[in-house]
């Protein structure tokens, strides 16, 4: 959940969509309370005392307000509508369907899309354990031709190429063919990198 | 760009292949009228091909050139992606067919065999094809491989992708920008059919009013060069020119012939 809060391309589930509505509508104001503090606070250590308090002080709390307020309140609004245009894409929607009027009952409350759609896949399978094994290089290969110039009449004919090539082995996990109980296990694992080994 | 008629593929200027074979729970099922299973009917065709292939490259003294490098792809087991490979091979991902010979797991009706049906899991069409995207990738920019054939991938499936569409258009669309100096990445797709083989599309250069699935398969599919679409219509398909190497609810004769005209490039 909320792993590319600010991200306009997927889907999300209505549980995160709603935890954002709480997030925004909650959360908002007591970041602004926790502002008003901290700027009184400041304002009480630039002046030295209550007693000393000044408009001219005040102007500087409020100038921190929105120093730090601002941009937090632009990055709620981005947040709030990523997770909207999100929440659209689970029920095969356009984001612009969050102009609609009262639409966001919708998305609070219906269910998305089962199985994969034109926005991506179901958020809801992606929570189901999967194991798409390793997905990224985990080594080279070495290695190359020791043959003569390469012409259509000198084609080399050796019968077992293991020596040309090269490289890594990584870790296997084997696995039980399902229903082949006399055939050899099979190794399981996206490829590695290593194109001959 | 060389002149695709001036290549000759030979054992120092091999053609790759990369056969995605879909083992997903659904292969399980019948194939038309047939007592076997899609599983059993792909892996027995597969077989079929690479005995094929082995055989043409048997040369003049009775051994065989390595004029084909093959890579075995299966997805669907535990909804991932692994080399289909078995026994001696497990585990390696592109083979040359001499050393492919020299390894079959076994021997059916007198011919080898490599690959064991197998039919479990879901349709990670995604991440087999980013897998066939690494593997051309790395084969391409081995040795001479740039002056060679360009791989040829051939997909087999009975349903539609279970991670990501969106995500499958744009890794066969990097994949399709993969290229050897004769030209790009060949991508053939057949889905094959429990019904029968009703309504089936050949080899089409356009399609109409087709199915989400059907669309998307030919989307991800390239034309069929000169040599194949020959081949094609010597098997008895009505073939044009600009045909893609597709079919689409395809039965098991459908299947045989399109792993034939698919895997003979020239």
């Amino acid at each position: 959940m909320f792993k590319k809060p600010f991200s306009f391309e997927g889907r999300i589930r209505r549980t995160e969509y709603g935890l954002t509505v709480l997030i925004n509508s909650i959360g908002i104001h007591i970041v602004v309370f926790i502002l008003l503090v901290i700027s009184r606070i400041i304002e009480i250590i630039i002046v030295g005392g209550a007693d000393n308090h000044t408009k001219g002080h005040e102007e500087i709390g409020n100038m921190v307000v929105m120093i730090i307020g601002i941009p937090l309140y632009i990055l709620s609004i981005i947040f709030g509508i990523a997770q909207g245009v999100k929440r659209c894409h689970d029920l095969g929607h356009s984001g612009l369907y969050m102009l609609i009027p009262f639409y966001i009952f919708f998305l609070l409350f219906i269910e998305g899309n089962t199985g994969p759609n034109k926005y991506g896949e179901d958020p809801k399978q992606l929570y189901q354990p999967q194991n798409l094994g390793n997905t990224g290089y985990t080594g080279g290969y070495n290695g190359g031709y020791s043959q003569t110039t390469p012409t259509d009449n000198n084609e080399h004919t050796q019968t077992n190429s293991g020596g040309f090539y090269n490289g890594g082995h990584n870790a296997r996990i084997n696995i039980q063919t399902p229903q082949q109980p006399n055939r050899p296990q099979r190794d399981k694992g996206e490829f590695n990198g290593n194109l001959y080994n | 760009m060389h002149n695709l008629s001036t290549l000759q593929i030979s054992s120092t200027h091999p053609c790759l292949i990369v056969y995605l074979l879909d083992q997903s729970g659904s292969m399980a099922e019948s194939f038309g009228n047939s007592q076997q299973s899609k599983a059993e009917k792909l892996a027995e065709s597969i077989n079929e091909i690479i005995f094929e292939t082995g055989l043409k490259c048997v040369g003049a003294g009775g051994d065989i050139r390595n004029r084909f490098e093959i890579a075995v792809v299966g997805y669907g087991v535990d909804s991932g992606v692994s080399s289909a490979w078995q026994g001696n091979l497990a585990g390696r991902w592109v083979v040359s067919i001499d050393e492919v010979f020299q390894n079959p797991i076994g021997e059916e009706n007198g011919t080898p065999i490599w690959i064991a049906p197998i039919a479990q899991g879901q349709t990670p069409m995604n991440t087999a094809f980013e897998n066939a995207y690494r593997i051309c990738e790395a084969w391409i920019n081995w040795g001479n491989h740039i002056d060679c054939y360009p791989p040829i991938v051939i997909n087999i499936t009975d349903g539609a992708p279970t991670d990501s569409e969106v995500k499958l258009r744009q890794t066969v669309q990097n994949l399709k920008r993969l290229r050897t100096n004769y030209g790009g990445v060949n991508i053939f797709n057949i889905h094959i059919s429990s019904g029968g083989g009703r309504d089936g599309i050949l080899f089409p250069s356009e399609l109409h009013n087709a199915t989400q699935n059907a669309n998307l398969l030919f989307d991800l599919s390239t034309p069929l060069n000169d040599s194949m679409i020959e081949h094609a219509k010597e098997v008895g398909y009505e073939v044009m020119k600009g045909a893609k190497g597709y079919v689409y609810n395809g039965t098991a004769k459908h299947l045989v012939d399109f792993l034939n005209i698919g895997s003979n490039p020239l």
